[in-house]
């Protein structure tokens, strides 16, 4: 919001301009990204691994395949095959509310581990369709402790390990009480709403109950990139991130609770 | 247990401020004591800084305080007393004291005041004999054909203008001081802290420059008497009124037009001033074609008013206060205003001769409301600071080189961190916080012989983190474990320490002089920002069990040389600069509305060191100055930049600024400034990857870059019209020369001349022609800005 406050501060005094430059980066050395999420609900866990590349690079990120991969609930370890195309894929798993879930990768003699505690599902109370493309929906905040969402929607094609999208909340100022939220499905633009929702399209509301790790990782993500934005206000950071040995990308945990409804 | 180890160190110091007091009065010989007044003839303003010196001894003298009060004690004898001061007409005065004497005195402007640079506003060669450095003084009047960003004059854009003291950014009315952040600043006016000094997003000060008297800006040698702020302190005074007759003043500028209007309450007994400034660039959108650009508004405005009386011979109360606001407001959906409060009521009291007291009690508030209206959804946000303080100073002139400055002062702090409401939401509030914020001081100047001067003191300050509020802990991760409620007037932390403070001068012949000064000052309360220039949403945190006060300790030593019969003034000082206990940010972190924001904050030390140098021309018809620092700031902090030092973002390596004024004729001035510095330090990307669906960066190093070097150069004319007309007296029919009634001038200036492209930020985003590539963008606020104003007075 300040960064609007401050555009348009300029915008009215009009003044500026810009231009593009040439900067001198620094090359860092290629790093790991590993990215997944394991959510009870799911019936399989899917890892993602990549490499970072020089910031001006215009080529995608290269994305590792020679990775070992495991995940451990604590009594047994599941190996994570790779699938090609920097995803590692366990099938047939479901992930168990309560158990934590350790995730070890062997990469090119670098070992990274992360783990993830798998909260109580959260469900979804109501749900109703205001308009073609927005739905109302409740659920009820567990009491006395911190709670954090994640809430993604899908239109006609649902997939259980889609990592983009969504948005986050947390119960600060809500503890305990019945949670109204809006979302939008299809396409929507703050200042031209566009509805790319059609009659008989199949809307999938999904309500993931996240852990603390998972939930700051995607809130400092939201920080940093909003904050390097035009006027450059926030001090630029990483994303906090909880895999061991500065393995970046995050290994979140939750719980999920579905609703579909179609498109009258 | 703390609280009472505190009350029990107060007593202790308490009784050694008495002790000290008796024992100076008990040496007291023998003498008789001068005392009196100073101000000037034609408005009645009291005079700060005026000497009496005298003729037979010269080094013994006396300077008037604040008030104008000066006080001189002296053995028996015959003495010529010169009364002087800096643009106005000496006055020799022969004396016989034989006893305790009052002369009030009224000292005449001489109307050369043009041929003399009073920038840094002083006596011929002040600079060298007075035990005082690392301080700038900047007398208002002297400042007006410096050209600044859209001509509207600010004392705190020319105080930038000097070593070590720089700019927040392009335009910026925020600054720093010695490698200190931009909260390490006490910015008084006339003694009310002003927690937001900065209109319009930092591009304008709140003071407006035509009711200030005097600044005097400590960048070191801070003397005890001021304390709450680790860096600096800016001591902006109001002028009084004129106590002779009704004047007013005022100019039309490009952006904002002031006003001011002050005349006597009762002839020379009292007076007072009003003065108000308005912005008007949301009047010409008013005008626009477009309706929703119509409804959007950007304003700010200020009020400054003050009056004084005196009540007999030995009262005399003032009561000033301050009100700006500014306001923006975008459409039907959003509407921001901020702004400081402050009032100070004063009330001078003279004991006896030698005693001379002040009382204040003293407001402050600062606040800002957003609201946001969206259908029928309406929300409110708002935050604020409020200080109540209740302050004591006394000065003791013991004789003609020893002055005691003691007292002490107590500040109730409000701070409401913020809080959200709605119609349809339940109300979100961030806990408010209190605090009691003492302190107890003393100062002794002494000047040991007619070379070496000294003056030393000791500052004791206590601070308690008061209920009734919610003392949170926090795991070493940073994790909320434990929540008290404390009820109201309950300590919840406290913190105390004492502030040793020295200068020292010792004067090598005529001409030159080396000083030397050290001071530890404790800062209690912390500005949590985000970004680099002050914002409105910025929120002040008092010290508390997560929160220790930051404690600095500054060693600076000077030498000063003035050439040609002090025409010329020069000066080298260099300062290392320990800072304990500085706070930063984790990464990502999130500080707005957020009810745990503790746990955002990491601690460590910082340092910081550098040298300034200083040549000014004072007199003839060219004058001005060539200042240059040398200076690097550090912060190390274990959680950032794997503990290594990272320079803070304050950090300018290199920094010039060149201002010079030429006077064309009688009435036309010429002013130029030139400024020169490193970009600041910034972080840039090392690296990118993506991950949620997104490409981000991957930063490896806190302000590892930095912004391309900074350059500008500003032109201005001062044009006066024809202030004096000739006409023949009608008594001896002879020509004279009068002053017209109205006076006026033109101000014409120029912001960036050549038009420099200089870096206000640089970002980075996908390119529109192949969203494959990042490019660098960086933006620049300014090219070339002219102005004009024209400044009137009747």
């Amino acid at each position: 919001m300040k960064n609007t406050i401050i555009l348009l501060a300029f915008s009215l005094l009009a003044f500026s301009c810009e231009k593009v430059i040439h900067v001198d980066l620094n090359e860092a050395n290629p790093r790991y990204v590993m990215e997944g999420n394991i959510i009870a609900g799911n019936t399989s866990i899917q890892l993602k691994i990549s490499k970072t590349t020089s910031y001006f690079n215009p080529t995608s990120p290269e994305l590792v395949n020679n990775a070992m991969v495991t995940i451990s609930d604590g009594t047994n370890i599941t190996p994570v095959a790779s699938i090609g195309n920097g995803i590692y894929l366990v099938t047939n798993y479901s992930p168990q509310i309560g158990k934590t879930y350790v995730v070890k990768v062997d990469v090119e003699g670098n070992t990274f581990e992360a783990n993830a505690v798998i909260p109580d599902s959260v469900s979804i109370l109501t749900t109703e369709l205001i308009d073609a493309g927005e739905v109302r929906f409740t659920f009820n905040d567990p009491l006395n402790a911190n709670n954090y969402y994640r809430i993604k929607q899908f239109v006609n094609t649902y997939a259980e390990n889609n990592n983009s999208g969504g948005f986050i909340l947390d119960d600060f100022g809500l503890d305990g009480t019945q949670v109204e939220e809006f979302v939008f499905f299809g396409s929507y633009d703050v200042d031209q709403p566009i509805n790319t929702i059609n009659s008989g399209d199949t809307l999938y509301l999904e309500l993931q109950h996240i852990n603390l790790e998972t939930y700051t990782f995607l809130s400092t993500l939201e920080t940093v990139t909003d904050g390097g934005g035009e006027f450059g206000v926030a001090t630029p950071a990483n994303p906090t991130q909880n895999w061991s040995n500065n393995g970046l990308g995050y290994l979140g945990g939750g719980s999920k609770s579905i609703r579909i409804l179609v498109v009258p | 247990m703390i609280y009472k180890k505190g009350i029990n160190e107060f007593r202790k110091i308490f009784i050694l401020l008495i002790m000290i007091m008796l024992f100076v009065a008990l040496k007291a010989q023998e003498k008789y004591t001068l005392s009196g007044t100073i101000k000037d003839a034609e408005t009645g303003e009291d005079l700060i800084g005026a000497t009496v010196s005298v003729v037979e001894n010269l080094g013994t003298g006396a300077v008037t305080n604040v008030y104008g009060f000066y006080s001189l004690t002296l053995p028996k004898g015959e003495y010529t007393l010169r009364y002087s001061f800096i643009g106005y007409n000496k006055v020799n005065k022969k004396l016989l004291l034989n006893e305790d004497k009052k002369i009030d005195l009224e000292l005449t402007p001489s109307g050369q005041t043009l041929q003399m640079l009073v920038v840094l506003a002083e006596k011929e060669n002040d600079n060298i004999t007075k035990n005082e450095m690392s301080t700038i003084k900047i007398d208002p009047k002297d400042i007006e054909s410096i050209p600044v960003l859209f001509g509207e004059k600010d004392i705190i854009k020319v105080v930038q203008l000097t070593p070590g003291v720089k700019s927040a950014g392009e335009g910026n009315s925020g600054f720093f001081v010695r490698g200190g952040a931009a909260d390490q600043n006490l910015i008084l006016l006339d003694e009310a802290p002003v927690y937001n000094a900065s209109h319009l997003l930092g591009f304008f000060s709140v003071f407006n420059s035509d009711v200030i008297k005097d600044l005097t800006l400590y960048k070191g040698g801070i003397p005890t008497k001021y304390g709450g702020r680790a860096s600096s302190v800016m001591d902006i005074k109001l002028n009084d009124g004129n106590s002779k007759k009704l004047s007013a003043s005022g100019g039309i500028g490009l952006i904002s037009s002031r006003f001011t209007l002050e005349a006597p309450i009762v002839k020379n007994k009292g007076s007072f001033v009003i003065s108000g400034r308005r912005t008007y660039a949301d009047l010409f959108l008013k005008l626009a074609k477009n309706k929703e650009l119509r409804n959007n508004s950007l304003y700010f405005y200020d009020l400054t008013a003050k009056a004084n009386y005196k009540i007999g011979e030995k009262d005399r109360i003032f009561l000033s206060g301050y009100l700006g606001r500014d306001k923006f407001v975008f459409g039907k959906t959003f509407s921001f205003d901020w702004g400081n409060k402050t009032g100070t009521l004063r009330w001078n009291h003279i004991y006896n001769q030698k005693l001379f007291s002040n009382t204040s009690l003293i407001f402050s508030d600062y606040s800002y409301k957003i609201k946001i209206t969206e259908g029928s959804q309406k929300l409110v946000l708002s935050s604020l600071i409020r200080d109540f303080n209740l302050k004591q100073d006394f000065t003791y002139y013991k004789n003609d080189r020893s002055t005691l400055e003691f007292g002490g002062n107590i500040i109730y702090h409000k701070f409401l961190p913020g809080s959200l409401s709605g119609e349809e939401l339940n109300t979100l509030k961030i806990n408010n916080k209190y605090a009691l914020e003492s302190a107890l001081y003393l100062q002794h100047y002494y000047d040991v012989s007619s070379r070496f001067s000294l003056n030393y003191g000791l500052r004791y300050s206590n601070f308690n983190y008061l209920g009734p509020s919610t003392k949170q802990v926090f795991s070493s991760k940073g994790n909320l474990i434990s929540e008290t409620k404390f009820s109201k007037w309950k300590s919840i932390q406290q913190y105390h320490g004492l502030e040793p403070r020295a200068n020292v001068k010792y004067q090598l012949g005529e001409n030159n002089s080396i000083k030397a000064s050290y001071n530890r000052n404790y800062q209690y309360i912390h500005l949590l920002s985000n970004s680099t220039s002050s914002q409105p949403n910025d929120i002040w945190v008092p010290s508390s069990n997560n929160i220790k006060p930051i404690i600095a300790d500054q060693v600076a030593m000077g030498y000063f040389q003035n050439f040609a019969k002090n025409i010329y003034n020069t000066s080298i000082e260099v300062y290392y600069k320990n800072l304990q206990n500085q706070l930063d940010y984790k990464d990502g972190a999130n500080l707005f509305l957020n009810n745990t924001v503790e746990n955002q904050l990491v601690f460590g030390k910082g340092y910081a060191y550098g040298a300034e140098f200083m040549v000014k021309k004072v007199l003839g018809d060219f004058t001005g100055w060539i200042g240059y620092t040398y200076s690097r700031t550090f912060r190390k902090i274990p959680e950032i930049n794997k503990g290594y030092p990272y320079p803070a973002k304050q950090d300018r390596i290199h920094d010039v600024s060149i201002v010079g004024m030429y006077k064309l004729s009688q009435r036309m001035k010429l002013a130029a400034t030139w400024v020169l510095y490193t970009g600041s330090a910034v972080t840039f990307p090392s690296g990118k990857y993506n991950v949620n669906g997104q490409n981000i960066a991957l930063y490896t190093e806190r302000n590892g870059y930095r912004m391309p070097n900074y350059h500008r150069l500003d032109l201005g004319l001062t044009w006066d019209r024809k202030n004096i007309k000739e006409q023949i007296n009608p008594e001896t029919g002879e020509k004279e020369r009068v002053s017209r009634k109205i006076q006026s001038s033109w101000n014409f200036s120029v912001y960036n001349a050549y038009a420099r492209q200089n870096a206000y930020s640089i970002s980075f985003r996908q390119s529109n022609t192949n969203p494959n590539i990042t490019e660098a963008v960086q933006t620049t606020l300014f090219r070339i800005i002219p102005s004009i104003a024209y400044n009137f007075k009747f």
